[in-house]
């Protein structure tokens, strides 16, 4: 899925383009309110992960840090949650593209599942 | 600051406690320089997750402190250290879930109790060292593949 099938798939506003599509396009969904549980989840994963969304109800930037270190591309924040300026500065400068959905997390997984997302890899454990 | 000696290096951030917007930006450096070294992709992401849960808990919890990075041929080695409260019982904060985190480290999407141990996970080896009252160092090695 690339950034314009997502958009119109969450009914998205873009709020800051990092103006790239991955390879592989966007495949990948990680849903996530804590930035330590993403941690940890992206500990378990071995692949390159730009191809992930990352849903989440945080707005703030440590987000945008989160992100980048675990080199997450493209975050969609919730329920119509806008970045501060801050974030968009820092996602500017970390190339990380930022969408805001009205949608709920249930709401905006469950249309991602229908388009055939996938969940994130995890190395251990049951999928 | 960055002293390359041979195919040795050494460099050294300082961290600010209580500094949440700062926060990171620490790690972020690190990972540029392995990128820039061209260290493989998994062990960056491994160090990079390791060097920001332990910059995360310097600004939760301490006053101040450093991550000291040390790069030697077959091995990366980071050293948080700071200087705060100590740790008065490691085994417990080890523990998945044990968290002392205040509302506002939670506000910042953190205090779920996985970092230490998540850091664990992704080193090769991880030593901690606290003294109550003064200060803690988690060192944290990382064998490049
Ligand atoms: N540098 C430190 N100085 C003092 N106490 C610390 C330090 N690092 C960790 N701790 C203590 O150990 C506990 C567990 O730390 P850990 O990083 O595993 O989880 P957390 O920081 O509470 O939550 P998370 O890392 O999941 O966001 C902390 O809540 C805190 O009480
Ligand atoms: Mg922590």
């Amino acid at each position: 899925m690339n950034k314009k099938e997502l958009q119109k798939t969450l009914s998205a506003e873009t709020i800051f383009d990092n103006g790239a599509e991955p390879e592989t396009g966007y495949n990948t969904v990680c849903a996530c309110d804590m930035m330590s549980e993403l941690l940890a989840v992206m500990n378990q994963t071995r692949r390159h992960n730009h191809g992930i969304i990352l849903l989440t109800g945080l707005a703030n930037p440590q987000v945008i840090r989160t992100s980048e270190l675990v080199d997450i591309r493209l975050i969609v924040l919730l329920r119509e949650k806008k970045p501060t300026a801050e974030m968009v500065e820092l996602a500017s400068k970390c190339g990380i593209t930022i969408m805001s959905t009205p949608y709920t997390m249930y709401k905006s997984c469950g249309v991602l599942h229908e388009r055939k997302l996938n969940d994130v890899q995890l190395e251990t454990g049951a999928d | 600051m960055n002293e390359a000696n041979g195919s040795k290096m050494h460099l050294e951030f300082p961290v600010q406690g209580g500094n949440f917007s700062g926060a990171g930006g620490a790690s972020s450096s690190i990972k540029n320089v392995l990128k820039q070294l061209g260290i493989a992709y998994d062990t960056i992401k491994r160090v990079a997750i390791a060097s920001y849960e332990s910059e995360i808990n310097i600004v939760a919890y301490a006053t101040r402190g450093e991550l000291l990075v040390d790069i030697e041929p077959g091995e990366i080695a980071i050293t948080a250290v700071d200087i705060g409260p100590g740790i008065p019982d490691i085994e417990k904060a080890l523990q998945e879930g044990y968290s002392t985190a205040t509302p506002l480290i939670r506000e910042m999407g953190f205090g779920a109790g996985l970092g230490l141990s998540n850091m664990q996970k992704a080193a090769d080896d991880m030593v901690i060292e606290s003294v109550v009252g003064e200060g803690t160092t988690v060192k944290m090695k990382f064998r490049l593949s």
